[in-house]
């Protein structure tokens, strides 16, 4: 009953907060300037350097826009789409694999980093050179992880040559060259570099967790899921629920790690819809169908953040609006 | 699960710590374990990496033997590190630095202030997100040619800043968000302006926000490898990332040299990392939030 | 969410007017630029190597012996990495700001082609010092690559052909030589192969560049003249085509690893360099990493690849891949930028940087040079390529999309290896791919 009645307590302490907040903003939304001055080095970066960019995208995915075959290009109408809608499977299954990827990556480094960081948040010797040692995968650049899990995966060469004369792995075992392996050897080297991003903001965000609250729970007893359930996880709500997001959107667009580490094979198994769009501008020049499947993969993303933010009240314990 | 107990930690004379400390010894083993296994499953890269970056090209053991040097001389010295080097060291500061200023103004507006556009903004940021970097190459190479940027270093901080501002301006704002509105009020209510009240009293409270963030902008720009090759045009504007690149020939890849340029790259960041981490602790230590 | 468009929309016009705003003053900061180097008499050309990082050190001996020589022209080396040539290539030309002369891999040639480019070197090369000099070996796949099959978008400064490599630390304990033809090499894999201790007769390559290598392999053993009938279709589809595919793709985890599926030029290499396996179909370029890894000349080999077992006494083999010097339209420095290509194709240049990386010399008195003859896979394939017995097999590398086909081919390739898709069908897609490109060429260009 003790618990309860602290967790109800500080709830309200902080409501109280919240709400004591409101009169003071009623104030400041008089100078209306402030907000827009504090903005404007961020508004003018991105007017500049991300809308015409982004604009020519739009424009070049309703055209026949390959530079090797200039003879071709002007306007197309909606066929780059059409073509990909109606007449190319890879569209369909890059798509499906993509979700896959995704989901799969996000759920597991959100678990695993959510745990490193409440571990790493405890005292103990060591501690700094345990966190380093955590985080240090994140200091390393795309190319080098891909090389490091070819040279690990590597039946001749790799560990798993070793392994496998140790009787810890059959001989040979290639696990990126089979099609129902290839999956999970790729989630594990994207799982390496990517973790130590939630440890690191999960970790900060804990930091910020008022003292009291903790300690009000502490004293009346409350065990470790009830302090992690009622305390800890609404504090770390916002935090949890935006990063999510952002890392979906980056998982979701980042190519550099499938590129070199499968090149979206074998076959086309591990071909995500980034990916694809990387191979027709990369390899066939095709910038006009590579914009349409970008447009594709940008009306996505953008219907699954307004669906995630509404679904998670995104900000509601705050009244942090989107 | 005394993972939780977390801050209480802090206060190692306080009565919550003494009053918890048993229960935590008994539980110590549900950390070890775990956090052992992660450990590993770091580490076994970077000593795979350490293997190749020491030992000769020729050898095929598991361990670092007949020990040498000679990646490391390639790479430096035949391959040019050290310019890439300071190259990536300076674009890394001005983008943390950059970053950090940009991020701290905008995520106050979107924590502290009700405004027309707020939405849409916060929509917009998002939105930047959602397009692959390789289509935005060549209309991006344009404007920075416009701007007389290429081959320019500042083009780096710059596209680095502008890319990597959506997603820390947000958090930013998320971290602001979490330190209590009073204490400002009370700065000001005491006769504080806004600025100075913001400076001197959320600021110090945001150090592992800086961390985290600045973590993100220094780490983003040292590993950005396209934007770096794209807009650069002189062996001497490279970054480290473009030289491990070097490392893989159009018919052979050096994997020594590829292993040792990559522990060049990698080693500083760790190491700086290891003495920054400790502020991620001491943001609220200091009795901020009493009552 | 009409008033997010609306808001975007102002966003965009403030983005642009942003850009051109200060774009106007970095305009004229740049003419100032122009104007103080104008004055200065020395003109400062760039070059961009496309296989930045392995042949720096080499330009770095060459460029400064060509400015003692030229004491009016500066050489501004930059070294491309490999993995993205054709990505900074295409960004630069697009956005507008290429370099004065690249070094352009002979796959990528007819896509920066096609982008309009490239100054035709015909007048610049009939009226130099080297005239003549360059092998026709070389020249005449480079001219072929031109829209008209004439005008000489770039100068061959090294060939690159297919080539079969034996470790003869593998070969010899089990009294196998470098096989010669097709049938023995099929054998000698299988026999080379103690798959329990990983030791291997053959690595394939199963992912990106597989198709590359396979059209040079299936040329050799069908013993195909041309790559395009009269008719306009590929010789590719034959039976003869679909045996060897058949009895190759056999080879996959009887005489190889498993994850040769896997393997782009990377992933074979490494394994071929770690002293395990016994035969690699690559090229030449992997020669001196070869060497280092198997423990010196002795004990390596280099042979073209393997006769088939059609040919009737005459030898085909696809025309060596190129690596070629190129001039961009939109250098104002052309003649300069001339001079320094005439440099280094001269015997001296020219046979420095191709005896040190291992491929074939462009130029012909390059071929007087002892290395040649010391370097047992040089003189082997030279000596293949300019034997009379010997049918060279011109490429379709003018086709703009000829990279993107074969790039599109390898994902099925490894389909082929895992058992997805038949080698009949592989062959199916890659035939009407090409025909429908060398359709489109020929009607595009009448």
């Amino acid at each position: 009953m003790g618990v309860t009645q602290t967790m109800l307590e500080a709830e309200q302490r902080v409501s109280l907060r919240a709400g004591a907040r409101e009169p003071a903003r009623r104030r400041r939304k008089r100078k209306g300037w402030v907000p827009y001055v504090m903005l404007s080095p961020l508004v003018v970066l991105i007017a500049a350097f991300v809308a015409y960019p982004v604009g020519s995208v739009v424009y070049y995915s309703f055209q026949n826009y390959n530079i090797v075959e200039p003879f071709l290009n002007g306007f197309a109408g909606w066929s780059n789409y059409s073509t990909m809608l109606r007449h190319d499977p890879l569209f369909w299954s890059s798509l499906l694999f993509t979700g896959k990827w995704v989901v799969t990556e996000v759920v597991l480094q959100l678990i695993l980093g959510m745990i490193l960081a409440l571990i790493m948040n405890e005292a103990f010797r060591w501690r700094g050179f345990t966190r380093a040692a955590v985080f240090a995968p994140w200091a390393v650049s795309g190319v080098l992880t891909t090389t490091i899990w070819l040279l690990l995966y590597d039946p001749q060469a790799g560990i798993v040559n070793y392994l496998s004369n140790i009787g810890l792995a059959p001989r040979g075992f290639a696990i990126l060259a089979d099609t129902h392996t290839v999956f999970w050897g790729a989630v594990l080297a994207e799982l390496w570099r990517g973790v130590p991003f939630f440890a690191i903001i999960i970790l900060a965000d804990l930091q910020s967790i008022p003292r009291e609250l903790i300690e009000a729970a502490n004293c009346d007893g409350a065990n470790a899921w009830t302090r992690f359930r009622w305390v800890i996880l609404p504090h770390l709500r916002d935090a949890v629920i935006l990063s999510t997001l952002l890392r979906c959107v980056w998982e979701f667009n980042n190519v550099d790690l499938l590129f070199t580490l499968t090149n979206g094979g074998p076959g086309t198994e591990t071909t995500t819809l980034p990916l694809y769009v990387a191979r027709q501008a990369i390899d066939n020049h095709n910038f006009g169908y590579g914009a349409a499947l970008t447009m594709a993969g940008f009306a996505i993303l953008f219907v699954f953040s307004m669906i995630y933010l509404k679904l998670s009240k995104f900000g509601a314990s705050t009244g942090y609006r989107t | 699960m005394s993972a939780i107990t977390a801050p209480a930690v802090r206060g190692m004379g306080g009565s919550g710590w003494t009053q918890f400390r048993g229960r935590l010894n008994s539980a110590r083993l549900h950390l070890f374990v775990p956090l052992t296994l992660y450990l590993l499953f770091t580490i076994v890269p970077f000593y795979w990496m350490v293997v190749f970056a020491f030992r000769p090209t020729t050898s095929n053991h598991p361990y670092p033997w007949p020990i040498t040097l000679a990646n490391f001389k390639e790479v430096w010295n035949v391959l040019g590190f050290g310019t890439f080097f300071e190259n990536s060291m300076l674009v890394g500061v001005g983008v943390l630095i950059g970053l950090n200023v940009i991020c701290a103004m905008a995520g106050y507006a979107l924590a502290r202030f009700k405004f027309a556009g707020r939405s849409a903004l916060i929509l917009i940021l998002l939105c930047t997100q959602f397009v692959p970097g390789v289509m935005l190459l060549i209309p991006l190479f344009v404007i920075f040619r416009h701007l007389g940027l290429i081959d320019n270093l500042f083009a780096l901080i710059i596209a680095d800043i502008v890319f990597q501002l959506p997603l820390t301006s947000l958090l930013m704002s998320g971290f602001i968000r979490n330190v209590p509105v009073e204490l400002e009020e009370a700065a000001m209510v005491d006769g504080c302006s806004r600025v100075r009240a913001f400076l001197s009293v959320t600021l110090p409270l945001l150090r592992p926000a800086f961390v985290a963030i600045g973590s993100f902008a220094f780490i983003g720009s040292w590993n950005n490898f396209l934007f770096a090759l794209m807009f650069m045009s002189s062996q001497n504007h490279f970054t480290l990332p473009v030289g491990l690149d070097y490392t893989i020939g159009e018919f052979s890849v050096n994997f020594g040299a590829l292993a040792a340029g990559g522990l060049i790259a990698a080693v500083p960041v760790v190491v700086i990392f290891a003495f920054v981490q400790k502020y991620l602790v001491q943001g609220l230590t200091f009795g901020a939030v009493k009552g | 969410m009409n008033r997010y468009v609306g808001r975007l929309a102002v966003g965009l016009a403030a983005g642009s007017m942003a850009a051109t705003g200060i774009g106007v003053g970095a305009a004229s900061a740049s003419n100032a630029h122009r104007a103080v180097a104008h004055r200065t008499q020395s003109v400062t050309i760039t070059f961009w190597d496309d296989n930045g990082g392995p042949r720096t050190p080499l330009y770095e001996h060459l460029i400064p012996i060509f400015e003692r020589q030229n004491p009016g022209i500066k050489v501004k080396y930059v070294g491309i990495p490999d993995t993205s040539v054709l990505e900074k290539y295409d960004t630069a030309i697009q956005g507008g700001s290429p370099p004065d002369i690249a070094a352009i891999p002979g796959g990528d040639l007819s896509a920066i082609i096609a982008q309009n480019a490239l100054i035709s070197l015909n007048k610049y090369y009939q009226n130099s010092k080297i005239y003549g000099q360059i092998l026709p070996t070389l020249l005449k796949p480079t001219q072929a690559i031109s829209p008209n099959g004439k005008t000489l978008y770039a100068l061959p400064f090294s060939g690159v052909p297919a080539t079969l490599w034996c470790n003869l630390n593998i070969l010899r304990p089990a009294g196998v030589t470098c096989p010669t033809t097709w049938n023995a090499f099929f054998t000698d894999a299988v026999k080379l192969t103690n798959a329990n201790k990983g030791i291997y007769g053959f690595t394939m390559r199963g992912a990106a560049g597989a198709t590359t290598q396979l059209i040079d392999e299936m040329i050799s053993y069908a013993g195909l003249e041309r790559f395009f009938q009269p008719n306009g279709k590929t010789s590719l589809q034959s039976p003869r085509v679909l045996q060897f595919l058949q009895k190759f793709v056999g080879l996959y985890k009887k005489a190889t690893s498993a994850a040769d599926v896997d393997n782009s030029y990377l992933q074979m290499v490494a394994e071929f360099d770690s002293n395990k396996v016994g035969m690699m179909l690559h090229n030449l370029g992997s020669y001196a990493s070869n060497v280092a890894a198997v423990g010196g000349k002795q004990n390596l080999v280099g042979e073209p690849d393997p006769a088939g077992p059609f040919n009737h006494g005459r030898v085909t083999m696809a025309a060596p891949g190129l690596d070629t010097y190129g001039i961009f339209k939109a250098s104002k420095h052309q003649a300069q930028a001339w001079k320094f290509e005439q440099f280094l194709l001269g015997a001296e240049a020219n046979g420095y940087w191709n005896k040190n990386v291992g491929q074939l010399p462009a130029n012909k008195n390059v071929l007087k040079q002892a290395w040649v003859h010391q370097q047992q896979p040089v003189g082997a394939l030279l000596a293949a390529l300019s034997s009379k017995n010997t049918y060279a097999v011109s490429l379709p590398n003018y086709l703009p999309q000829y990279g993107a086909i074969q790039n599109n081919s390898d994902p099925l390739w490894q389909e082929v290896m895992t058992g997805q898709i038949t080698p009949a069908q592989w062959l199916d897609q890659l035939c009407s791919a090409l025909d429908q490109a060398q359709s489109l060429w020929t009607h595009g260009h009448k």
